[in-house]
């Protein structure tokens, strides 16, 4: 077992028989040879664990440019996931994106040991808090601050609760932020990004580095104890307001990707949600404001 | 009181939790979950314990929620009833 060693070697590795790389549950086995994605790779899971060989992986990913005009001409990116094109290709300085995109939709799509959804998950003193959000509401934006602030990253999009046992799994991925989100978390916490990709669907989007102890506890799964549905709006004070667990439970079910596969299941599991978790909508102006409300909200400071 | 005595359909595959007064409903069938509040939940509940004629419900949601027997009240009850028939919750029978 090894890490990934830097620049060229890693390049070679993701160009000929990929590398595994294992986040949270899963290992995906990555092939690429578009060097955006080399480089990202490097960047955003540095601190993940990535080897040469394993014995299985849950998931064969590849992402290279086509054969033919469109690797010259408008040159393109093909994202194929166990050998198959979920997607149509897009430019190939999107090949980054691209990439985390799909492999958001692979664990989303494939991931039915799980209840997932649209949602980050950050924890502290051992509780997790989930945050659903609409997009635009700003739930990555302060996620990847609080993380910035005391709370460990489990995920910023894609909420996994075991069936198992209700607790909320990591994954520690890197947070997707855009447009002037971008440049609000680079001075606020100092965190290190990919090189923005401008024009995508959702703007410009840049990458953010997963904190290194996020990633250390990689493998600690823990409880949710509160389910918050952020909403960003420009000068308005941090408030956190009760809201009603039935409500909560519907949209739960709406933001999963995967309620409907686990039937009553999956009922259950967001019952048992809703019967350990504090509820609340949250609106904020002010990323200080917010951190402080939620550090009260866990007990820290 | 005439009509036909209204009960939960299929009572096996529903699902239900209650939290501040409000109802989830899961019906294994359909796979679709529904919130009932208010009247609503009020006559899903009635009809857990026993099978009820509509007026029936009519008196025991007047007495629950202090509210005078109307023909607005039965209405309510009956369109609720009604749309608990579409979403396979509730069936009326004749026996």
């Amino acid at each position: 077992m090894s890490h990934a060693a830097a620049g060229p070697r890693l390049h070679d590795r993701l160009a000929g028989a990929g590398i595994w790389l294992r986040s949270g549950p899963f290992v995906f086995h990555v092939r690429s040879s578009i060097p955006v994605v080399t480089e990202g790779v490097e960047l955003l899971y540095g601190d993940h664990r990535m080897t040469d060989h394993e014995d299985f992986a849950d998931f064969h990913i590849a992402i290279h440019p086509p054969a033919g005009l469109r690797r010259w001409i408008r040159p393109q990116a093909l994202f194929t996931f166990d050998g198959f094109m979920p997607f149509t290709p897009l430019p190939l300085d999107q090949a980054l994106p691209f990439f985390e995109w799909g492999l958001n939709w692979v664990i989303s799509q494939h991931a039915n040991d799980y209840l997932t959804i649209h949602a980050a998950a950050i924890e502290r003193g051992g509780r997790v808090a989930v945050l659903p959000g609409v997009p635009g509401a700003g739930k990555s934006t302060l996620t990847a601050a609080l993380v910035h602030r005391g709370w460990r990253l489990l995920t910023d999009e894609l909420t996994m609760v075991s069936m198992r046992d209700g607790g909320i799994v990591p994954l520690a991925r890197p947070v997707s932020l855009k447009n002037e989100s971008i440049e609000i978390i680079r001075k606020f916490a100092g965190a290190t990004f990919s090189r923005p990709t401008h024009d995508t669907a959702k703007g410009t989007v840049a990458l953010m580095r997963p904190p290194p102890e996020s990633v250390a506890r990689i493998a600690e799964a823990a409880p949710a104890a509160w389910v918050i549905f952020p909403r960003f709006e420009k000068g308005a004070p941090a408030i956190l307001a009760p809201r009603g667990k039935a409500a909560t439970f519907l949209d739960l079910a709406n933001n999963s990707f995967n309620y409907n596969v686990h039937g009553r299941r999956g009922f259950d599991a967001i019952a048992a949600l809703m019967d350990s978790c504090a509820c609340y909508d949250f609106s904020y102006g002010d990323l200080d404001e917010a951190v402080t409300v939620f550090a009260e909200l866990s007990g820290g400071s | 009181m005439d009509g036909p005595i209204w009960r939960l359909a299929s009572p096996e595959d529903l699902a239900w939790r209650e939290w501040e007064g409000e109802l989830v409903v899961y019906h294994d069938g359909s796979g679709e979950t529904h919130r009932l509040d208010g009247l609503a939940a009020e006559i899903f509940e009635a009809l857990l314990e026993h099978p009820s004629r509509s007026g029936e419900l009519v008196l025991h949601i007047g007495e629950r929620l202090g509210i005078d027997d109307t023909a607005e009240l039965r209405r309510s009850v009956m369109s609720a009833l009604e749309r608990f028939q579409a979403l396979s919750l509730a069936e009326p029978t004749h026996g």
